[in-house]
């Protein structure tokens, strides 16, 4: 039977439907333009002094003892004031909670002067004690910190951690008055007072952690809004989660006349494609990253909201050493040695990222990063063939495990294709969920996998010190007894010359090994509206939101 | 009538403690957990992360535990987020979900049924053509390219509207179209599919016989049975647009529960991933237990058994 054989024309109803949605279309259309924004949040924000921003994710929590991510640690840094800050633009520590400094001759007694103008958003004075109080929750066990060894180079403070002693009191820190702290130090650490800046040495108001729990109790609900007294530039106003973060300019803060914004709006936009376009349309001032795939088109077409900075990041690649044939260092070497990392950066980050031919990333001052290797194919292929494997022949199937990512997956594509031509061996691609990949990171149930690191504060060591012998962050199995060494060389060593050199041979060792194959740092790529003055990024996730003042466009 | 809802409503009961019971074991299942970061813990700090939330227990215990937890509405902690309750998630998130899923429903109803009749009056000319093509392109077009699309151009090139959030009502338009129009392309072809069916048979003809007003022959006879297949497709529909979409959500950064349960499971929060499947099982069961009446009372042929 046919469609047509049941055909049939009603007029009246076929004219009523079409009547209807004549009426309706316009409706719907003036709907729409009349519930559009007549003014952007952008355009409304410069205004008001309200700065819209990315933060990336949803925060998990606001303690800035039980955090570790980078999104929680940008709202706390508007929160709370650790006892220095980090100079954005010198990246050296400048005076914070406390006014001012003495350090001993040694360099392992710090004296600091708290001001007298400081104060908690309750009106508290903050105090030498309430850093105490702090010093002792994040090595309080039960608090299960996940920076706890950040202050290990004080006095005592890892055997506290460790409950080989209970005494607080015997832990290298005191307040010797209300606003005078003494912290002692095992040896002398170059970058211990801008380590201070990091959001684990923050302090906590104690009588706010007591009213809502115990002292080493970790999530209690002191970060909720309501609850929440800081000591930083902003308080904290409402924290609608999924939706954003809004945070206040706090009058009573002691530098409050250097604070130019009166409002903060983190925004958890977790995909980086979904906060290029909130700042098309008008309703980010900043957002980072750029997705990969629009790098180009804002380097070309938009280079005055396109900006970039330096992030102390690497991209590499770890190789098990416990499964053979990565346990020769010659094969792990000529690995290395074959990448062409030019290409590879100008592929996928059209060139806006740096190629390493080393392990720490630049960006620390007085430390340039210097090539240990290079791109050298007839090295890579004597390598290989010395090893046993000329031409790649009789190499074993190995895989490249990474976790679901365009970008992880296009560098590995192009890593798969290097050394296929370049050495005759075949890898194989395996992509799996992040969960997953961890686990198999950890169980070291892999061949080569893809990895990062971003460091916590601005010294080479927090990258090499990543890859000591039996390290949880090593996930190789390569272990060196004259790594271990320098190691513990650098951790000792005052003079920064001395230092620096102890930490570079410690670099070419590691990088020649070749447990690790770097094949890019990582840099900041963000979007930025005109209007935002004085924003101007760290190498880590610290942020300076002091002096960012919002300019009306004409 | 109410019998038989009273013994629908018994009878999903195993199944409910069917899905919990899987579900609880099988999340235990997957590699990682809850506190598994990049930066390496200390198997001592896991351990005692582990142990703040009970999860160093025998998994047994904490079925039980959390069986016990659940006959009074407690739902657990969440992993993830350490100072909030899955409670408060599910009571911060769901109404969002909901109001999202109730326009999408709305318009889905709306333009897919109008189409649907519409595309019915006239077949094979192009009033039937255009919007049954325009229902397939909608059927095909996934909401992770519609979204994308309507993004660029009601508000990146025409400006209308917000490009994400969930603020004002301007807010609404685009993922409520995103979700609904997938829906309602559907429901488009289901109707019209259903009135076909109907328009043959006999008391169809007998309406027409006796003189009555084609408006009134559709209205009144054929529309009832004829959405009959769309209502069937409804059931689960209606559960799925209410507890949200991850890629509408997504895609216009909407704080619903649909984006929660996705990151979730990634982040392998227990308990977040469970107090959803419970609360979806729940609805999706509800649903079904309406369609099902309403096929019914829509339906003289049909009773209930």
């Amino acid at each position: 039977m046919t469609e047509s054989a049941n055909s049939f024309h009603p007029p009246l109803a076929g004219s009523l439907f079409l009547r209807s949605a004549q009426l309706l279309l316009p409706l719907a259309l003036a709907f729409a333009v009349g519930c559009g924004p007549s003014e952007t949040p952008v355009e409304t924000g410069n205004r008001e002094g309200i700065l819209h921003i990315n933060n990336g994710a949803e925060v998990q929590s606001l303690d800035p003892h039980t955090t570790s991510g980078v999104p929680e640690s940008h709202v706390i840094g508007a929160l709370l004031e650790g006892l220095t800050a980090v100079d954005p633009e010198t990246l050296e520590a400048i005076p914070a909670a406390a006014r001012d400094w003495e350090i001993s001759d040694d360099g392992t007694a710090y004296t600091f002067f708290l001001r007298e103008d400081g104060a908690w958003s309750n009106g508290d004075p903050v105090t030498a004690h309430d850093f105490v109080f702090s010093l002792r929750r994040i090595l309080s066990p039960n608090l299960a910190a996940p920076y706890y060894y950040m202050p290990f180079p004080v006095v005592g403070a890892r055997e506290y951690y460790e409950g080989e002693i209970d005494d607080f009191s015997q832990v290298g820190i005191r307040a010797v008055d209300d606003l005078t702290l003494e912290i002692r130090i095992r040896y002398p650490l170059p970058y211990f007072l801008t380590l201070l800046a990091h959001n684990t040495w923050y302090p906590v108001h104690p009588d706010t952690i007591l009213a809502h729990g115990l002292m080493d109790e970790p999530n209690t609900r002191w970060v909720r809004p309501e609850n929440f007294v800081g000591n930083g530039p902003f308080t904290l106003q409402r924290w609608a989660t999924g939706r954003r973060i809004e945070v206040r300019r706090n009058p009573d803060y002691w530098d409050a006349d250097r604070v130019h914004l009166n409002e903060i709006h983190f925004y958890p936009l977790q995909h980086p494609l979904s906060g290029e376009r909130a700042f098309r349309a008008g309703q980010l001032h900043i957002t980072d990253p750029v997705p990969a795939e629009r790098i180009s088109y804002y380097q070309n077409e938009r280079p005055d909201v396109f900006a970039t900075g330096d992030y102390f990041g690497t991209y590499y690649f770890r190789l098990n050493v416990t499964r053979p044939p990565f346990d020769d260092p010659r094969v792990r070497l000529a690995l290395s040695l074959a990448l062409d990392r030019e290409t590879l950066v100008n592929n996928i980050y059209a060139g806006a990222r740096s190629a390493a031919y080393s392990f720490v990333p630049p960006g620390v001052p007085g430390y340039e990063p210097k090539p240990v290797i290079g791109h050298d194919v007839r090295r890579a292929r004597e390598l290989l063939a010395d090893a046993g494997f000329p031409d790649g022949q009789g190499f074993p199937a190995m895989q490249i495990l990474y976790n679901t990512s365009d970008e992880h997956s296009a560098i590995a594509q192009l890593a798969q294709e290097m050394w296929r031509r370049e050495l005759g061996i075949n890898v194989g691609l395996e992509n799996t969920e992040w969960q997953v990949y961890l686990d198999r990171m950890n169980r070291l149930d892999y061949d080569i996998a893809r990895s990062g690191w971003i460091g916590d504060y601005l010294d080479p060591f927090n990258f090499l010190n990543t890859m000591v012998t039996g390290g949880g962050n090593n996930r190789t199995g390569w272990s060196s007894g004259e790594y271990d060494a320098l190691l513990d060389d650098i951790q000792r060593t005052a003079d920064e010359e001395t230092r620096w050199q102890l930490i570079r041979d410690a670099e070419t060792l590691l990088v020649e090994e070749a447990p690790v194959l770097p094949l890019f740092f990582y840099n900041r790529m963000y979007l930025i509206d005109p209007a935002v003055q004085n924003w101007r990024p760290t190498p880590t996730a610290y942020r300076f939101y002091k002096d960012v003042r919002l300019t009306a466009e004409d | 009538m109410p019998t038989y809802i009273a013994r629908r409503v018994l009878e999903s009961l195993p199944v409910l403690f069917l899905v919990i019971t899987i579900c609880f074991f099988l999340l235990r299942l997957a590699p990682g957990g809850p506190f598994s970061q990049e930066v390496d813990i200390p198997a001592a700090t896991l351990a005692r992360m582990e142990a703040h939330y009970g999860l160093d227990r025998p998994l047994p215990a904490q079925y039980l535990s959390y069986l016990g937890n659940l006959t009074k509405g407690d739902l657990g902690p969440s992993y993830h987020y350490p100072t909030r309750t899955v409670n408060e998630i599910i009571r911060d998130h769901l109404p969002v979900s909901l109001e999202l899923g109730l326009w999408g429903l709305l318009i889905a109803l709306v333009i897919g049924i109008l189409v649907g009749l519409v595309a019915m009056i006239r077949p094979n000319s192009w009033l039937d053509s255009v919007p049954m093509g325009g229902a397939m392109l909608g059927i095909c077009l996934p909401t992770f390219v519609l979204g994308p699309l309507l993004i660029l151009v009601f508000s990146l090139w025409l400006g209308w509207f917000n490009a994400t959030g969930w603020n004002t009502a301007g807010d609404r338009v685009l993922p409520a179209l995103t979700l609904g129009l997938f829906f309602a392309a559907y429901i488009a072809r289901l109707t019209r599919g259903g009135l076909r069916e109907v328009i043959r048979q006999d008391f169809i003809r007998t309406a027409r016989a006796k003189g009555l007003p084609e408006h009134l022959v559709l209205g009144k006879h054929a529309l009832r049975p004829g959405i009959l297949p769309a209502l069937a497709f409804l059931g689960p529909a209606a559960a799925g647009l209410l507890t949200g979409s991850f890629v509408v959500e997504t895609v216009f950064h909407i704080p619903g529960l649909g984006r929660e349960f996705v990151n979730a499971a990634f982040n392998r929060d227990y308990t977040l991933v469970l107090g959803v499947v419970i609360l979806y099982s729940v609805m999706i069961l509800i649903f079904n237990l309406l369609v099902d009446v309403g096929q019914v009372l829509l339906n003289p042929r049909q009773r209930f058994e």
